[in-house]
């Protein structure tokens, strides 16, 4: 087994991110994440419509039922290509005080 | 390009060992601009290697004159070497570096002079290290990603610079660049990359055997199978004194061509390329949005009938092991592959009847990035492109650079002829090979070339076996009688 390309065996890249985009066209309540450190914030490098759409994690008790995600909501998750960061799964929202 | 040194284009040369160093010039801010330290040189060693995005080098400078302090030497100063061979139709290396720090500092016993080695890089290096990028390209193929991005964020490739030579890749892609340096980025991408020209590999598509580096005349973004298709521009051979009895003195011409010294690197290890997965490899690719698990095996064979090779000869035999298979088929039903690779994939997402009949879904999804073709041919190609490697030790010689293709000619063991005949050629380390390294190596009294050579083939096929015979079965089944 190759480690450093085996899902799993090494390099859980684990990141927080920004939802900027919830309107996912395949409705399985994918979002559109800046994702701090990995995008740039520079939007003309980066347009939010080239964001990759980060695909959800549901829980295993309620696996049918979309996010209540919303557009500037923080997010925390993992690349499943680790530090190619490709193909970000969202694990769950950061709860934060109102601004 | 090298030349085919003939006598008369040596005529300037006494010794095969003979260089014009023209010089060595330190920029700094102090000391009137800059210093020559041509006088001061112990030691030059000039590196390139195909598998580094840089060049890069060591100065040993022997200093009476307190220079460090004197120029203000602070690790950020730039070095200009110009050096040759003295035939005139040699290639000037002619560049200018960033010396990036001072190492090895000895004083001397009495505090006349002090020795220190000066490291230097191409600049693109520092910038690469000081800078990372993140930035979407869409619909864009591979090799425009890396042409831009050497010309927008290393300034090469544009009026005044380095040049590029970058081949064309196929396939569209939407990359999002994760924010590493800028070499990373490039290498990182170059792991993606399928030639467009190149031969074929596993499964429905070419290799991936895209290479970046650095050598005297540029930035190269090549693939593997490229590098195999050129002429070889010189011929080298190790022919010791001593096994030709009665020979008379090597003229120059052929001293230029003899190596002083021959190294094996790399040579027989069957169990070392069955760990890296030279002769079969397995990839596990998921795909999470159509839940689709494919499983996509390399075959060497498969990969060597149609691919390009340095030689034309495989490297192993047909020898069948106790399940009857090749060393490059797929396991047994009842066993998994011992390189075996599992990542995620979005292969043909687009043409899945659902996201087909949505446009806005369509453009939702990113382009295939092939890693069922990429990954296992890679992993195939770049470990058999290593598959013999040599180190020869030559006189000095700036015409030649890595990424070129020269032929070897190694003498084979055997007893020792009259003096009238010549021994035979070794069939498995003559041939063609590609310079991976070259170092460089200029001191007071002489000039060397040390050469890492690297081939994937031979020029003779080894001999093969009657997997069917029952003899052979019996002579090999492993038992303790």
């Amino acid at each position: 087994m190759d480690q450093d390309n085996f899902l799993g065996a090494k390099a859980f890249v684990w990141w927080v991110g920004e939802v900027v985009n919830i309107a996912d066209p395949t409705a399985i309540g994918r979002c559109q994440v800046r994702i701090f450190g990995h995008h740039t914030d520079n939007e003309s490098l980066l347009p939010n419509s080239d964001l990759p759409w980060a695909h959800p994690m549901k829980s295993i008790n309620n696996s049918t039922a979309n996010s209540p995600l919303e557009e500037g909501n923080w997010v925390v998750g993992f690349f499943m290509d680790g530090h190619s960061g490709q193909f970000p799964i969202m694990m769950g929202v950061l709860p934060g005080l109102k601004q | 390009m090298a030349s085919n040194n003939s006598a008369a284009s040596n005529a300037q040369l006494k010794y095969a060992t003979d260089y014009d160093l023209t010089s060595i010039v330190l920029f700094t801010a102090a000391a009137n601009d800059s210093i020559e330290l041509k006088d001061k040189m112990v030691e030059l060693n000039y590196f390139e290697d195909v598998y580094s995005p840089s060049i890069s080098g060591k100065l040993v400078v022997s200093d009476a004159i307190g220079l460090l302090n004197l120029a203000s030497i602070n690790g950020t100063e730039f070095l200009k070497i110009i050096f040759r061979k003295t035939n005139d139709s040699s290639i000037t290396i002619s560049r200018t570096f960033r010396v990036f720090s001072v190492t090895d500092k000895t004083l001397s016993i009495n505090n006349n002079f002090e020795n220190y080695t000066i490291n230097f890089c191409s600049e693109e290096f520092l910038i690469s290290q000081q800078y990372r990028i993140s930035k979407s390209y869409k619909n864009k193929e591979i090799s425009d990603i890396i042409a831009d991005i050497l010309n927008t964020f290393l300034k090469v490739g544009v009026s005044g610079s380095k040049s590029v030579y970058v081949e064309s890749t196929r396939g569209k892609y939407d990359f999002i660049l994760p924010n590493k340096k800028i070499f990373e980025t490039i290498n990182w991408l170059s792991t993606y990359a399928q030639p467009t020209s190149g031969g074929s590999g596993t499964g429905n598509g070419t290799g991936a055997d895209m290479l970046f580096y650095e050598n005297v005349q540029g930035y190269h973004f090549n693939s593997l199978q490229s590098l195999y298709k050129q002429n070889s521009v010189m011929n080298l051979y190790y022919n010791p004194k001593n096994i030709r009895p009665n020979q008379k003195l090597i003229d120059l011409d052929s001293q230029l061509r003899n190596a002083m010294k021959f190294e094996v690197l790399n040579y027989i290890d069957t169990l070392g390329a069955i760990s890296k997965g030279t002769f079969s490899n397995r990839l596990i690719s998921l795909d999470i949005l159509a839940k689709k698990k494919t499983v996509t095996d390399y075959n060497y064979n498969d990969y060597f009938k149609n691919g390009k090779s340095l030689n034309g000869s495989p490297v192993t035999n047909n020898y069948k092991n106790r399940y009857d298979k090749y060393l490059f088929d797929a396991p047994p039903q009842n066993m998994e592959a011992g390189t075996l690779r599992m990542v995620t994939s979005n292969s043909k997402q687009k043409e899945l009847p659902y996201v087909k009949q949505n446009s806005d879904m369509i453009n939702s999804i990113a382009n295939d990035i092939f890693v069922e073709n990429y990954i296992p041919n890679r992993v195939g190609q770049i470990a058999l492109a290593n598959y013999t490697r040599i180190k020869l030790t030559i006189p000095g010689n700036s015409d030649l650079c890595v990424g070129l293709a020269i032929n070897f000619m190694a003498l084979g063991i055997s007893a020792i002829p009259d003096s009238k005949s010549k021994k035979d050629p070794d069939p498995y380390f003559s041939g063609k090979y590609i310079i991976t390294a070259i170092r460089h190596i200029i001191t007071n009294i002489s000039y060397i070339t040390v050469l890492e050579l690297a081939k994937d083939s031979n020029t003779q096929n080894y001999s093969g076996v009657n997997n069917a015979d029952n003899n052979w079965k019996a002579k090999v089944a492993g038992g303790q009688s």
